[in-house]
């Protein structure tokens, strides 16, 4: 077996792809807003894990509050301008062309490394999707938008967003390392070609980012693709690229592997341990405060009298209740015949927001509530179309099951309100208790 | 993009045998693997012949490739567990492997016997990998088309809309999240049926096989978190997928993470002359079957008679939700009130032949997963299988002249055998839901299948056969027609008669008839217009504005 060692001559249209590439994903990733630095120097340490997640799928967006493809054409055309020039000017070198190339990889390996180990941890602890809270199970499927149908149907089944974070885990992993990358970028290319789909498909905002994402795989599957293929589809005998960069060369070059232990703490370790933190103590979805002792539940409204006249039981009446839900937090949702202005969601897993129960979502009224004297809760709509909605209620509760509400609305209509528990079973857990497997399953 | 200077290794003997001598130990490996894995690539049901030699090839079914390609296979005879246990249905997989390494062991040993080693089973190993590849890409095509025109997950019915969240199963979250976001489903679909057949190319066999497994690994992980109920089927393309991959895993160890050349050794007969001919004809008439025709049937299916959904059009004024303004049984006024267990809380026509409407009492329910083959409208479940929160659905046959719908309960307690012709080692379907052998006692409806529809009625009514469209009138579909009144003689099925009233183009709707326990009712129903978040179906299934 002999070896020749050959410096083939490098066409023009392959050296300006390169350096096409470097610069616009160079463009894509390294932030130019004063934004994303606020949010770096505003890292809050309780919930590094969300931060740091806003942090890594960055996206520069100049035309709007998230990235666009406006952003992306725009960067792509300076780009297309840029590497132009430089290609033009430089000379031809292949040494340089390689090392060029290696140092893109290198690159991406990392900045590809940093976005799934954080969005493999959130996956892995859970966090990525919150539990259901009591008032969606008690709303009807078609009231919620399709991007939090996607959230939903994620939630009710945590087994398979922690099996999706054990994979992005096991791609961070691999792209620790320059000779498993490849095998990363095969797992992630279909993973996050999938994510961008769906992204598509069930109107998510964030689509740019997975595509960032697999745009970033791009250049460690190039590099290797031509290999695979005359290996697996064309059977023929395939030599590795055994080209190396010469480290030595480099000041502190054998130090490398520092940097590499610094990533790793940083985004496995220390990010793993504050997401397991965060996935034990709080939830980043839901309020904080808890609700008022045992009351959470799903109550009838047998009683709604207001400015003295009562309202009966009616199934269309826009003013009655129809039922309440308590939350185990303080919130309190209220089932009504009225069409209901949804609100967007903040950005995603931001801490202060904790918006995710009412967005997306009609059927209900959902209000915060804060406990006043005199047995007093003091109710306020958090959903930004409802601005001045708030009411002001003495809450009574003669037995473990029975609620009276007397106060008045915001408009300074006067309410009596009796509300009695209901001891609601849901398919969704009891079929999980008992299994399918059995005839006449009654509930 | 390669920049870089290369090493450029000269290549070495353009024809390398592989591997001339295999070791003792690669032997037993491949004569346990050869007999597992021809065990588990044939239907082991002799339903799934029967099915195959009853098709009638000039009127063909959607389904009726669809059993072909899915089909059980196994060593049953050793009934359905290991040491006792199911293995979460597992265990006929256990058992064939223990069949497989007996024979193996025995043939070894045969061999050495009789002096009859081989040095090789490179032409063996070839035919057992066309065969799992074949069995493994038919089988993925015939799932993939499902998808590919999005009738596997429909999108929810206006039923299910008005069904709170959660009132329904884990299985049923997941599979009308797909069903609401039908382009991707047709993605998924595309994805599988391409997967499928590239298995069917031995050059292409790599990528096939590394997509399958990606893409059921998926599934087999939601069926295990959704409790879907199709992890066995699922895991079965991983475990044909990987034995594909075998000879691959090695020479990508060696060229991508050791840096050492490598290639694949892959043996392939050389075909010539007139047995190359067969090959081909042979492959072009499994293409043509399976990729074409297939692909003209599932369109049929999409368009005229989606399998999970009735295929008869609903009463066109009827259609949308309704509140239940006033209800009288007997005679006597029931104010709405939602404690009330016996009025009707609120209700729906669907745009197919279903009424639903909302009881405040727990009902029997149907926890299948609401798919299967039936043909009759009335057994298409989907609506309201995984479905809770007091819905009862019924099925009607409208006879518009009298204005009188004839109502049956779509729910029965034992549901129909899903894929009859997977057998075991299929996902045991219905029989999986038998296991508490005798169900509880079943009362006798109160109104008989004979007392039922009026014979001058019924005549009027025509053949259900016929209320598809012509190009879905398959063979299959007269054929369970022809049969419809027996198997409706054998279900018990709650069943009543209402006549309807349509005032003001359907905002308001007054039903008057006896219910199902012969008391009369007095319903009044009006629109009800949902404020729904949820994104209306687009690429819809079936034909229901004739």
């Amino acid at each position: 077996m002999t070896t020749i060692q050959t410096l083939p001559g490098i066409p023009f249209w392959k050296r300006y792809l390169l350096r096409l590439s470097i610069v616009f994903i160079l463009l894509l990733s390294v932030p130019l807003q004063v934004d994303f630095y606020q949010q770096l120097l505003g890292i809050s340490w309780q919930y590094l894990l969300s931060d740091l997640f806003n942090l890594v799928i960055f996206l520069p967006h100049f035309f709007g509050d998230i990235s666009g493809f406006a952003d992306w054409f725009l960067l792509l055309a300076i780009a297309a301008l840029v590497a132009g020039l430089w290609t033009v000017k430089g000379r031809v070198d292949p040494g340089r062309e390689a090392s060029l190339y290696y140092f893109l990889r290198i690159f991406v390996r990392f900045r590809l490394a940093a976005i799934l180990s954080v969005a493999g941890l959130t996956k892995l602890f859970a966090i990525f999707a919150p539990a259901l809270s009591l008032s969606h199970l008690n709303t009807p499927y078609g009231y919620f938008e399709d991007w939090k149908q996607l959230y939903l149907s994620l939630s009710a089944a945590p087994a398979y967003v922690i099996f999706l974070g054990v994979i992005e885990l096991l791609a961070t992993v691999l792209l620790l390392f320059r000779r498993t990358s490849f095998l990363a970028v095969l797992i992630i290319i279909p993973f996050y070609g999938n994510v961008f789909l769906a992204d598509l498909a069930y109107g998510g905002r964030h689509y740019l980012a997975s595509a960032f994402t697999v745009l970033l795989t791009l250049p460690i599957f190039f590099y290797d693709a031509r290999r695979l293929a005359q290996l697996v589809i064309q059977f023929d005998y395939t030599s590795p690229q055994r080209w190396q960069f010469d480290w030595s060369q480099v000041h502190l070059g054998y130090s490398r592997w520092i940097f590499k232990l610094l990533f790793v703490l940083l985004f496995i370790g220390l990010a793993g341990f504050k997401s397991y933190e965060v996935s034990k103590t709080a939830s980043l979805y839901y309020p904080e405060q808890p609700g008022l002792p045992g009351i959470a539940g799903k109550y009838l409204v047998d009683e709604f009298i207001i400015n003295g006249d009562t309202i009966p039981f009616s199934p269309a009446n826009k003013q009655r209740w129809r039922d309440v839900v308590f939350e185990q937090w303080n919130t309190l949702s209220v089932r009504i015949n009225d069409a209901i202005k949804t609100a967007a969601p903040a950005k995603f897993l931001a801490d202060q927001q904790r918006d995710y129960e009412y967005t997306q979502v009609g059927g209900r009224l959902y209000y915060r509530y804060t406990t006043a004297p005199n047995r007093t809760i003091l109710l306020k709509n958090p959903n930004p179309a409802y601005p001045n909605d708030s009411l002001r209620l003495q809450l009574l509760r003669p037995d473990s099951t029975h609620i009276q509400l007397y106060g008045t609305n915001s408009t300074g209509d006067t309410l009596s309100i009796a509300l009695q528990k209901v001891n609601k079973k849901y398919l969704l857990y009891e079929v999980g208790k008992r299994g399918r497997d059995r005839l006449g399953f009654k509930l | 993009m390669q920049i870089a200077e290369k090493i450029q290794t000269e290549r070495v003997g353009a024809k390398v045998a592989p591997t001339p001598k295999w070791t003792l130990l690669q032997r037993i490996a491949f004569r346990i693997s050869f007999i597992f894995f021809i065990i588990i690539s044939i239907p082991n049901s002799p339903l799934w012949y029967k099915h195959v030699f009853a098709i009638n090839w000039f009127n063909l079914d959607y389904r009726d490739l669809y059993d072909i390609c899915r089909f059980g296979s196994g060593v049953s005879w050793f009934g359905r567990t290991t040491f006792g246990s199911r293995l979460e249905g597992y265990s006929i997989w256990v058992n064939t492997f223990f069949f497989a390494v007996l024979l193996g062991l025995l043939w070894t040993g045969l061999a050495k016997l009789l002096k009859k080693e081989k040095r090789s089973y490179n032409r063996l190993y070839y035919w057992l990998n066309v065969i799992v590849r074949y069995r493994a890409g038919l089988g993925i095509i015939g799932f993939g088309f499902t998808k590919l025109f999005p009738v596997q997950m429909p999108y929810p019915s206006y039923g299910i809309l008005d069904t709170d969240y959660g009132d329904l199963t884990a299985q049923k979250i997941f599979w009308l999240s797909f069903g609401i976001v039908p382009w991707y489903q047709v993605f998924a679909g595309i994805l599988e049926v391409t997967a499928g057949t590239l298995l069917l190319f031995r050059r292409t066999v790599a990528v096939g096989a590394t997509l399958l497994v990606g893409a059921l690994g998926a599934i087999v992980v939601v069926n295990f978190a959704y409790d879907g109920g199709v992890h066995v089927y699922s895991s079965y393309f991983v475990l044909l997928s990987l034995f594909l991959l075998v000879p691959y895993f090695g020479p990508y160890y060696q060229v991508f993470i050791r840096e050492q050349p490598a290639r694949i050794a892959l043996f392939f007969p050389n075909f010539k002359g007139r047995l190359n001919e067969i090959r081909i004809g042979l492959k072009g008439i499994i293409i043509f079957i399976f990729l074409i025709v297939f692909f003209y049937l599932q369109y049929v299916d999409f368009r005229y008679d989606p399998y999970k959904q009735p295929s008869t059009a609903g009463v066109q004024e009827l259609r949308g939700n309704y509140e239940v303004t006033e209800f009288r049984l007997n005679g006597v006024l029931r104010p709405f009130n939602p404690y009330d267990s016996l009025r009707w809380q609120s209700a729906t026509f669907e745009k197919w032949s279903t009424l639903t409407f909302k009881v405040n009492k727990p009902l029997k329910l149907d926890l299948s997963n609401g798919g299967g083959d039936p043909k009759r409208d009335v057994n298409r479940t989907f609506e309201i299988s995984g479905v809770a929160g007091g819905q009862r659905a019924f099925h009607y046959y409208v006879d518009t002249v009298n204005q009188h719908l004839y109502l049956e309960d779509k729910y029965k307690l034992i549901p129909d055998q899903r894929n009859v012709t997977a057998g075991e080692g299929g996902d045991g379907g219905v029989r999986n839901y038998l296991k508490s052998a005798k169900g509880p006692e079943e009362k006798r409806p109160a109104i008989s299948l004979a007392d039922w529809i009026p014979a001058k009625v019924k005549a009027s009514l025509g053949d259900e056969a016929d209320y598809v469209a012509k190009p879905a009138r398959t063979a299959r579909r007269l054929r369970e027609f022809a049969k419809a009144d027996e198997l409706a003689a054998k279900e018990i099925r709650e069943r009543f008669v209402v006549a309807y009233k349509i005032i003001d183009g359907g905002n308001r709707v007054i039903l008057t008839g006896i219910d199902e326990h012969r008391d009369s009712i007095y319903v009044i129903l009006d629109r009800a217009i949902r404020d729904y978040k949820i994104s209306p179906g687009k690429f819809e299934a079936g034909n229901y504005d004739r």
